[in-house]
């Protein structure tokens, strides 16, 4: 009966670990699909495309990252993604401003 | 033997080891010393998107190649590389291709390859007609100093001169045929010999350093030969067109790379007065 909670215990511990860290990462990237998206709307495509072409980069190696279970590493790069679409979006709307 | 065997089996361990870490690291800075002339090209301008996705990709390579020093550093044990680690070369040299590509492209199809309309100051995304005007005004300039009684030896000179510098047409290597997105070009010198029946061209042919002089003068000549024969086929006099080829010699670049030989691949225009 001991075993068999500690099992469990261990078992949920585990899972719910698990769990919690893809979460992180997944959010990470949907929040980088989202600016990417948003960018795009945007037309960084056409205004931006440098700092567009980074953004998508970045968010190409997290999600390659992602599927190597590199947590860390798909982190890193979604964070960048990110930073790199709003930069776009800086550059857009600075244009849009002059 | 046994003492042979086991220093055999330690020095290739070694070895491998070694070799695969260097191997990787070798091959970033060739990456970006390419992605590096590549910019010089104008690559920035003509292939943005590309050149951020390349920087990207150089960048988390090096990212990876600093946490593996760092943990070697600080844990004293040679590692193998991970298994898991992505290797981005492949994907970061098909990207290279395609800026390649795109620096040599014609996205407003005006005739004129983008990183030239970047060197020359025009807009690579909008069609310039001023090419036409410059040949034109080039040929007009030369029927001033024909005129002129006091011409002097430069001056002459001065007139046997390339039209205009994107009047130049590029070949495929060990090729002679004339590429598609070059016809504009010889359309535009084609419609300049007609309405300027007072003017001579001479179209000289050259090659890249790949293979033997006596080849590359054939060659040379060959390319020459193909582009009279377009202008020809527009109805231009093949009297007006003198044909020369130049095989291994006079490179407008150094033929250090890829895109160097590609731009001594070439046939060039010159305007000759009909007293010469």
């Amino acid at each position: 009966m001991i075993k068999k909670t500690i099992a469990m215990f261990l078992m949920f511990f585990g899972f719910s670990l698990a769990l919690e860290k893809n979460i992180t990462t997944s959010e990470y990237l949907d929040e980088a699909q989202k600016a990417l998206k948003i960018a795009y709307e945007n037309g960084a495509h056409i205004k931006a495309q440098y700092e567009y072409g980074k953004a998508l980069g970045f968010y190409n190696i997290a999600k390659e990252q992602a599927s190597n279970f590199q947590t860390e590493k798909a982190i890193d790069a979604a964070t960048k993604s990110i930073e790199w679409s709003l930069k776009a979006m800086e550059k857009i709307n600075k244009e849009v401003s002059q | 033997m046994k003492r042979l065997i086991a220093t055999t089996i330690l020095v290739s361990f070694t070895l491998t080891n070694s070799y695969g870490h260097e191997g990787f690291k070798l091959n970033i800075t060739e990456l970006e010393n390419k992605l590096l002339k590549l910019k010089e090209m104008h690559a920035l301008e003509c292939s943005p998107e590309e050149v951020g996705k390349v920087e990207s990709y150089l960048e988390s390579l090096k990212q990876d190649i600093e946490r593996e020093k760092n943990e070697k550093e600080t844990v004293y044990i040679l590692k193998p590389k991970q298994k898991t680690d992505i290797d981005y070369t492949l994907t970061i040299k098909n990207l290279l291709t395609k800026i390649e590509k795109n620096i040599y492209s014609d996205k407003d199809k005006d005739g004129i390859p983008c990183y030239k309309e970047i060197e020359l100051g025009l807009d690579p995304n909008k069609p310039d007609k001023k090419e036409e005007k410059i040949v034109i005004n080039y040929g007009e300039e030369n029927k001033t100093e024909n005129i002129n009684p006091s011409q002097t030896e430069k001056e002459i000179k001065s007139s046997s001169n390339p039209i205009v510098q994107p009047v130049r047409v590029h070949f495929y290597t060990n090729r002679a045929d004339i590429k598609k997105e070059y016809l504009p070009y010889l359309n535009i010198v084609a419609k300049y010999l007609k309405t300027h029946p007072d003017t001579k061209v001479k179209i000289v042919g050259y090659t890249d350093n790949v293979g033997s002089k006596t080849y590359n003068n054939k060659l040379a000549l060959e390319r020459a030969k193909n582009v009279k024969k377009y202008l020809t086929k527009l109805g231009v006099n093949p009297d007006r067109i003198v044909i020369e080829g130049i095989g291994k010699d006079k490179y407008i670049v150094s033929n250090n790379n890829q895109i160097d030989k590609f731009t001594n691949r070439r046939a060039e225009f010159y305007v000759i007065n009909l007293a010469e």
